[in-house]
């Protein structure tokens, strides 16, 4: 396969795309090989030799030995090829004549060797490519450059980095891996839940998760609240899902294991093509594809195991007067001494098991090649009746019909069910880990012999009884399917045209059911005892493209080759969403209908969007890269949907090459995008809440009204940068500043509260973000059969509110009182103001704290020897704020464990340090805002590669056999005093993140796999 | 840029006609409707009978926001009972901290008041523009419309009192603020607009053209909500001090000393869907002051006010943060439990207030008496009671209209007895005023006043 598909390219494209870079890998080699280049130029014109001979060969590492699985091998200058096994072995019919074959593998600098008419066999050694310079990298709607003549920093990740240790969603396992991609994993609960920030803030309003691009589908990813708000009380809104019910995102869904590469267009100048939806980046996906050949199979075991990754703490108390001054004179009665339940430790003390199997089988011939794949998922919550179950089938099918036509059809049918529990704010002490601060140590609370449960004497409830009666479950059924066409009309050395038809659709249904029974000691304090919750979410989105490319290669394109295409995208999302919430259940049983308060809601989206683009791409002599483009877009989104936007963009990079100091290539780059993010369902309107007051109907005034032309967001970017390759490819820097002014904001202007009007949706305002980014690819040792390789990646991002039509404002969270993040002209985007105190003891409501972490580094090395490899990744965030409003709860409740601590003098009212926090906290908001730097051992591995006489011995029709343990956040290094300082309770948010109200426990895996293929 | 060069005719028709294809799709109608919410825009140009009526029965649901709201918050202020979600920062703000007149809490019991303005504003609009009711029915409209108006503006100017109100508010959301009055401007211009509305109620004819809820049983028609807009029109004379006013609207408001005590119009709560559930039943996170049972006066037979018997009920003592109640509320004992709004009880007492006010003692006595002895089963007061009338008057209100939207902390603050609220060490502050919002600021330069941290007053603690 080659590396980095264009997603949106079928792979009769992507042929033509190699085809298209070639010569530069020609005049590569000439430099080197000469002669036997000079054969391959000469062999070329030979393309139509019929095989008659057959060349046996393996692919192997050339440090250590070990095959080398999945690269391609073909020879040049025809269309003959294959794919290597588990083994590294390969077969390929070669034509009876000297032949020079090529070899290719993401990962590997591609290697040619020239085969003897006479020679049968063939030993091919691979080398270790840190700066992966022959990669493709999409540049446009089906067309795509290799990185060595790439103008952005595009960063791409394969499937051998992805998957290291699993985890449950690809975006978790993406953290740390990409230099200006944070990563942000929203709880600990099982399953999805992370959100994914490209280069700092891009919106305020407006969407806030990049647009994600699966094979040329355009995929959803929706965050269907729960509901479980009704139980917390988290929202006010009763039978309306609230954005603090820790629910997960959709994008989740996919299943790792079948991807092949992420590519990740981080901001508008690489991601322009995208157009009105590219504000956030562009994550594209493509999905493993079969390859000619006989058929493979692999299959993959793993078993792990959870436990909880950091405790909060709880105080014990120790004297019957702190339970007294604490919990009030009732604690008197209920007093032991010597006693300690550690009802954090009960409530997330699962040490539950969790398994993947995975199978697929790959092949097919020149015409028709297929993948498929086959996943069982199961991860454990720390938290009863939590867990993840994932179920996913592919199949993935590439038929050539004749020269001209290819099609390519995919399917992806997943399943996921998730245990998300009773987490995240709560007003009703019924959330999970604030109920635990209400439940003192003294106290017991499991369940007694009989099957009851004691009551909380000191809270709403028991949360041990809440744990294990709750239910809080999404079940989503999804498909995921795409197809494509590709006609090649001409077809020749010097021109060639392309036509793209390709569409897909992604369906699913997502449905979350809540049931908290009866006789739970918090249901009846609503008088309405017991509470059931049907949610039903249902998305179809559906996009199609028509391209159409012209590349023109004068003289077989070493001088020129210039690459033109145009091509037009209609798009489609709609997403209902409707909500029962029914109290008081008659009988206790769960069925909606059966209750005595029945409350109903939905809520419908559509979305139509049209857009046209048009780029044209020119490499000169395979040095300078000159790139010019535009899309126009409009949207049903936006007030005029007739209305056309243009967003425009611009590239250069120029090579250098043949530098001394064992430099191999520099290369400057510079590059120009403008993007867009298109307004919410719903900003254009102006509406009246139809509701009622004991069923008479009533006209409510909502408070949001729109602008008469709300229109997108605009990103103008503009990236700079210069990559440099050292030692033949074992060293490469990429060093890369930006900057991105986000103009024409989905602002709310909030009128005087008098006006009745809550908010206008308007554009208007800017804000600017600039960052830096490193990424460092090393192979430092190569010594006998030790390799160690290292990558280190480095991003830091400041964002500013360069200007605004209106006064400071401040994007939904708590109040200022617990901190809130403020939006201000010439402030930074992280500003945080709360409460303060001047030296002269007035009380002041001003900035505190600022959330943007002073930079992210990953740092990833593997160590190889002979078949033994290990692996480890560390992610270190230095600064951020993290609100840390369960230790605010705890404090309330005089929970925390220095609540034991008797404060400093003076203390004349001998306070601990506990309740001198939560007094001090009304006048000193930043008491409760920590630091939330953090270094985590995100991944790590250890892997066999079972030798291959051993496997053989044993079983002769397996051809290999690797064996490794691997861990994810096993180690974590954090001043901050909360559960985890990633946690966010609000979910997915533009600016309002790190808020950490009493959320789920994170978790830690070790994993042991084995992997078999045959 | 570049020429194609094709092979054939036929493939630069393919190609043409691909291109032509992307175009033409590219140029169909994408609009997409609302599937939400009806129209705002659409309501104004040509309203209808049905939009007019659900907008006039919108405010009914508008103005209950506030109410539920008031309860607990004014309730704190007054020491009546205390909110106590163990996880909320409601406990603190209403009776530990200071006011931040940015954010929470300062903002609370402020935006939703105007809100239902604005749709009473926007309602008035509508009926302007027609909507195909006769002049009768527009006036009914206008009348019930402005009453409302009247009270919502009543709920703002209770609770930022000495820092004054914004009054003429209209439709346009780009208009400059409307200029903050002070409290006795407001006070002066609600009165008038309850007198406006009567006006308009009185050329109201016999029916409303909506349907009222069943808390406006017995006054559901123009003439019987007339009895309404005059109890309010009392309140607010009482409350400025305008004691032959308050007789006046008095007499034709619907106090009646034959009548239950209890009679008068409510705010009503379902569990249909839609709907909201009394947000204060919740017994779980409402607590009653201890005071309220303690400062109880005693039945000829030795036994508690009826008031506080059956108002209240005696739970597991509850401590957070220092403060300890085992008191709690029982007067909304249902989801659907209504919270009075005006009741006959309210106006025998406002009744009693003004002819104290005027100096009517023996007047005052008489009305003092009915609630006393009916209400609470206490023995009358004798005709020459010389002792604290105004007082007595005071606890007569605190128990009648108990946990009913702050008449303690509005009464107290009236009378200069803020600072007889009992505080303890864990709830030393007493708050006069609620800033104006930081929303409402923002907009103006200067700052007007009330645009602070209120730190209210801590007297000295008389309890833990």
């Amino acid at each position: 396969m080659p590396r980095s598909l264009p997603a949106l390219a079928s792979r009769a494209l992507l042929t033509r795309v190699r085809r298209l870079t070639c010569p530069s890998l020609v005049r590569r080699s000439l430099a080197r090989h000469g002669a036997a280049a000079l054969a391959i130029l000469v062999g070329a014109p030979a393309v139509h030799a019929q095989p008659t001979r057959t060349i046996t060969g393996s692919v192997v590492e050339a440090v250590g030995g070990t095959p080398v699985p999945a690269a391609q091998v073909s020879v040049v200058g025809s269309t003959l090829g294959t794919v290597t096994r588990e083994t590294g072995a390969f077969t390929l019919r070669v034509p009876d004549r000297e032949v020079v074959l090529q070899v290719r593998r993401i990962g590997y600098r591609p290697v040619q060797r020239t085969v003897g008419a006479t020679q049968a066999t063939v030993t091919i050694e691979l080398q270790r490519d840190a700066a992966r310079l022959s990669e493709v990298v999409v540049t446009g709607v089906g067309t795509g450059i290799e990185r060595r003549n790439l103008a952005q920093a595009v960063a791409s990740v394969n499937a051998e980095e992805l998957v290291r240790a699993p985890a449950a969603s690809f975006e978790q396992m993406l953290a740390g891996k990409v230099a200006g991609a944070d990563v942000q994993t929203n709880s600990g609960a099982p399953g999805g839940g992370a959100q994914v920030r490209l280069r700092g803030v891009s919106t305020i309003n407006g969407a806030t998760t990049p647009l994600y691009v699966i094979d040329g589908v355009i995929a959803s990813d929706a965050t269907i609240p729960s509901g479980i708000s009704n139980l917390t009380r988290s929202s006010a809104d009763r039978a309306v899902g609230s954005r603090q019910d820790n629910a997960s995102n959709r994008i989740a869904d996919l299943n790792p294991n079948d991807i092949e590469t992420i590519e990740v267009l981080k901001g508008a100048a690489a991601s322009a093509i995208y157009g009105s939806r590219a504000n956030n980046g562009v994550i594209l996906i493509t999905t493993k594809r079969g390859r000619a050949g006989a058929p493979q199979f692999a299959l993959t075991q793993r078993v792990g195991r959870f436990e909880q990754a950091r405790r909060f703490g709880t105080r014990r108390f120790t004297s019957v007067e702190d339970a007294v001054a604490t919990f009030g004179t009732r604690a008197r009665d209920l007093w032991q001494s010597d006693v300690f339940f550690d009802h954090e430790g009960t409530l997330a003390g699962e040490t539950p098991l969790g398994y993947e199997t995975i199978g697929n089988v790959r092949g097919g011939t020149e015409t028709t090649r297929y993948y498929a794949s086959a996943l069982l998922k199961h991860d454990g919550g720390i938290v009863r009746n939590t867990y993840y179950d994932k179920r996913s089938f592919l199949v993935n099918l590439d038929q050539s019909a004749g020269e001209r036509v290819q099609f390519r059809l995919s399917g992806n049918a997943l399943y996921t069910e998730n245990g998300r529990g009773v987490t995240n704010n709560d007003n009703a002490g019924v959330s999970l880990f604030a109920a635990v601060a209400r439940s003192p140590s003294f106290v017991d609370l499991r369940q007694r012999p009989d099957g009851s449960w004691p009551t909380n004497p000191f809270g709403n409830s028991n949360p041990l009884q809440t744990a294990a009666l709750v239910r809080n479950t999404e079940r989503v059924y999804r498909y995921i399917g795409s197809g494509s066409v590709t006609y090649t009309p001409v077809q020749r050395a010097t021109q060639e045209v392309r036509l793209l038809l390709n569409g897909g659709v992604d369906f699913f249904n997502q449905r979350t059911d809540v049931f908290s029974p009866p006789e739970l000691q918090f249901e009846p304090l609503d008088g309405l005892a017991g509470t059931s919750i049907l949610n039903n979410g249902q998305n179809l989105n559906f996009n199609a493209n028509l391209n159409a490319v012209h590349v023109w290669r004068p003289g077989g394109g070493r001088a020129l080759s210039a690459t033109t295409s145009v091509g037009s995208q209609y798009e489609r999302r709609g997403l209902s969403v409707a909500q029962i919430v029914s109290q008081g259940l008659i009988g206790g049983l769960q069925n909606v209908s059966r209750a005595t308060a029945i409350g109903v809601n939905q809520d419908v989206s559509l979305t139509r969007d049209v857009g046209l683009f048009a780029q044209h791409e020119l490499l000169v002599r395979e040095r300078l890269l000159l790139t010019a483009g535009f899309r126009a877009d409009r949207s049903s989104n936006n007030s005029d949907a007739e209305r056309l936007f243009f967003f425009p963009k611009a590239a250069a990079s120029y090579r250098f090459s043949g530098l001394p100091l064992r430099v191999d290539e520099l290369k400057v780059r510079a590059a120009y995008g403008e993007s867009g993010n298109q307004p919410l369902y719903g900003q254009k309107f102006t509406e009246f809440l139809a509701a009622n007051i004991t069923g008479i109907p009533t006209f409510n005034v909502a408070g949001q009204w729109a602008a008469n032309d709300v229109r997108p967001e605009r990103q103008r970017e503009i990236e700079g940068g210069v990559d440099v390759t050292v030692l033949g490819g074992r060293g490469s820097v990429e060093l890369t500043g930006y900057q991105k002014t986000i103009d024409d904001l989905l602002l709310t202007r909030t009128p005087a509260l008098s006006s009745g009007y809550a908010v206008q949706i308007f554009n208007g305002g800017s804000i600017r973000t600039r960052g830096a980014e490193a990424a460092l690819r090393a192979v430092p040792v190569q010594w006998r059969a030790l390799e160690w390789s290292s990558t280190t990646t480095f991003s830091m991002e400041r964002s500013r509110a360069l200007e605004l039509p209106i006064p400071p404002f401040r994007p939904p969270s708590f109040g200022t009182q617990a901190g809130a993040f403020q939006v201000e002209a010439g402030r930074s985007l992280g500003q945080i103001i709360g409460n303060d105190s001047l030296p002269d003891g007035r009380l002041v409501v001003r900035a505190v704290r600022d959330a943007i972490p002073n930079f992210r580094m990953g740092f990833a090395n593997t160590l190889r020897w002979r078949a033994l490899s290990a692996f480890a990744m560390l992610d270190w965030q230095d600064g951020g704020i993290t609100s840390n409003r369960q230790r605010f709860f705890y404090d309330l409740n005089g929970a925390s464990i220095d609540c034991n601590v008797r404060a400093p003098d003076p203390n004349p009212q001998n306070e601990s340090v506990c309740r001198r926090r939560n007094r001090l906290y009304a006048k000193q908001t930043a008491i409760y805002l920590e630091d939330a730097s953090f270094v985590k051992l995100r991944e790590v591995s250890l892997t066999w590669e079972v030798p291959r006489a051993l496997v053989q011995r044993a079983a002769g029709r397996v051809e290999s056999v690797r064996t490794s343990v691997s861990g994810r956040n096993l180690v974590w290094w954090t001043g901050y005093t909360g559960f985890d300082p990633e946690a966010s309770n609000f979910g997915t948010q533009a600016i309002s993140r790190g808020i950490d109200s009493p959320g789920f426990p994170p978790s830690r895996s070790l994993w042991f796999s084995v992997d078999v293929g045959f | 840029m570049t020429s194609i060069i094709p092979a054939s005719r036929r493939q630069v028709a393919h190609v043409a006609a691909s291109l032509g294809l992307a175009l033409a799709g590219a140029c169909r109608e994408i609009d997409a409707p609302n599937f939400n919410n009806p129209s705002v825009g659409a309501a104004l140009e040509a309203p209808t009978r049905g939009a007019i009526a659900n907008a006039a029965q919108g405010l009914l649901r508008g103005t209950r926001v506030n109410v539920g709201e008031s309860v607990r918050w004014l309730g704190a202020f007054g020491r009546e009972g205390y909110p106590m979600a163990a996880t909320g920062a409601s406990l603190p703000g209403s009776v530990r901290d200071p006011l931040v007149f940015d954010g929470f809490p300062g903002n609370v019991l402020y935006a939703d008041p105007y809100r239902n303005i604005l749709g009473a504003n926007l309602l008035l609009a509508m009926v302007d523009a027609g909507g195909g009711l006769t002049e009768t029915e527009k006036a009914a409209v206008r009348g019930f419309a402005r009453t409302i108006v009247a009270y919502d503006l009543l709920q703002v100017i209770v609770t930022r009192d000495r820092f004054g109100a914004p009054v003429d508010v209209g439709t346009d959301p780009n208009a400059q603020p409307a200029p903050i009055l002070p409290r006795d401007e407001v006070y002066a211009r609600i009165a008038r607009l309850l007198d406006q509305a009567a006006t308009d109620l009185r050329a109201g004819g016999t029916a409303f053209p909506f349907t009222p809820t069943s808390g406006l049983t017995g006054f559901s028609t123009p003439a019987t909500f007339l009895r309404l807009n005059r109890a309010l029109k009392a309140r607010v004379s009482v409350y400025r001090d305008q004691w032959a006013d308050a007789l006046a609207a008095l007499g034709e408001s619907f106090l009646d000393t034959t009548q239950p005590l209890a009679f008068g119009a409510y705010h009503v709560y379902s569990t249909t869907s839609g709907d909201i559930p009394n947000p204060n039943f919740r017994p779980d996170l409402l607590w009653a002051h201890r005071r309220l049972r303690t400062e109880a006066q005693r039945r000829p037979d030795g036994g508690l006010d009826l008031r506080a018997q059956n108002k209240l009920v005696s739970v597991p003592v509850f401590t957070l943060i220092g403060i300890s109640s085992d008191l709690q509320f029982s007067i909304y004992n249902s989801p659907t439990a209504p919270i009075p709004w005006v009741k006959n009880e309210e106006l025998i007492l406002l009744r009693a207030e003004a002819n104290l006010g005027l100096g009517n003692r023996a007047a005052a006595i008489r009305d003092i008496n009915v609630v006393r002895t009916n209400s609470g089963g206490l023995a009358p007061l004798p005709e020459s009671f010389s002792g604290d009338l105004l007082g007595e008057l005071l606890y007569n209100k605190r128990y009648s209209l108990m946990w009913e939207g702050g008449h303690t902390w509005i009464d107290m603050r009236h009378y200069g007895r803020l600072a007889q609220i009992p505080v303890g060490r864990s709830d030393p502050r007493l708050f006069d005023a609620m800033p104006i919002p930081g929303g409402e600021c923002q907009v103006r330069s200067p700052q007007p006043p009330g645009c602070e941290v209120v730190t209210g007053i801590t007297p000295p603690p008389t309890g833990p």
